[in-house]
């Protein structure tokens, strides 16, 4: 696993910051009053193997950034839950465990919203081919519930294929 | 350990007890899976899942469930699921597990639930 870190962080000083990071002038400067940030955007990517343990690594990796963006302990846990299942389906079903195929995550978080892009290598699939797994018929079927869940945590979620090759995933969580 | 989870099974009383603990997900739901192998390859179908320090589940294993109830009602048995926490029972509630097993407050109450209706949800449908 590859882990690109925190690409970009803006910061700006704000009035009411819910996340805030002090940075204490050295002495003799104002010493003690510090100066107050707001975190306002950041840019986090991983590369992970398609390997059942890249789910935990991802999540690991998912809860520092929603501590960094302040959100609620509800919104992480759906986070959480979001970004497990998205890497499970990209491991399992897009990439099928392919040694050879990574899985891309990519955590984008501003003022407004956190969004999550997660991307794998496989050949796709049709969204309207999955069935409903809270229809009565279905409720034995393995299939789509990842997709409900995922859709039952974040405020937004949309699928599409990307134009070098396999599919994205797009959630987004609003603060 | 980001990914903290533990299993214990044990037969009491005619009960297969299996206590889950931490995460299950799509990496530690096979651990549960071969648990309930395990019971059902020796003749065991009389399930209780105590969920109590079960703090996160995911669709995987969720799905341990589902794969099973069907042999296991076909055996004359069934899965009570008992302890579950708020935040847990909210996705089992999601998929409409409470429509297809019996949620029990608690093991005493799963093992009340077995003596009143021993198929639990599937006799009834």
């Amino acid at each position: 696993m590859r882990v690109r870190g925190v690409l970009h962080r803006r910061t700006i000083p704000v009035r009411f910051p819910k996340l805030y990071v002090f940075k204490p002038k050295p002495a003799g400067d104002g010493a003690g009053k510090g100066r107050t940030y707001l975190v306002t955007e950041e840019t986090t990517e991983l590369e992970l193997e398609s390997r059942i343990e890249s789910i935990a690594r991802a999540a690991e990796v998912a809860a520092q950034v929603v501590r960094r963006l302040g959100l609620s302990e509800e919104a992480a846990y759906g986070v959480d839950m979001a970004v497990r299942e998205a890497v499970t389906n990209a491991v399992l079903h897009g990439n099928r465990q392919d040694a050879a195929k990574k899985v891309e995550v990519k955590f984008h978080g501003s003022p407004e919203r956190l969004e999550i892009t997660v991307r794998d290598r496989g050949t796709g699939f049709d969204l309207n081919s999955v069935p409903d797994p809270t229809d009565p018929q279905n409720l034995l079927k393995a299939s789509g519930r990842g997709i409900l869940f995922m859709r039952t945590f974040m405020d937004d979620v949309q699928y599409s294929r990307h134009p070098e090759g396999g599919t994205v995933v797009r959630m987004t969580k609003r603060k | 350990m980001p990914n903290p989870f533990a299993l214990q099974s044990t037969f009491e009383d005619g009960f297969s007890v299996i206590r889950l603990e931490g995460y299950l997900d799509a990496h530690t739901a096979p651990q549960f899976e071969q648990a309930v192998q395990s019971e059902l390859d020796q003749g065991r179908t009389r399930f209780i899942v105590d969920c109590e320090k079960l703090t996160y589940i995911s669709s995987a294993g969720l799905g341990v469930f589902m794969s099973f109830i069907e042999e296991i009602r076909e055996q004359g048995g069934d899965i009570k699921i008992c302890g579950l926490t708020p935040k847990v029972r909210q996705v089992f509630d999601i998929l409409g597990f409470p429509e297809l097993f019996d949620m029990c407050a608690n093991r005493e109450a799963a093992v009340q639930r077995f003596a009143e209706s021993p198929l639990g949800k599937g006799a009834e449908s």
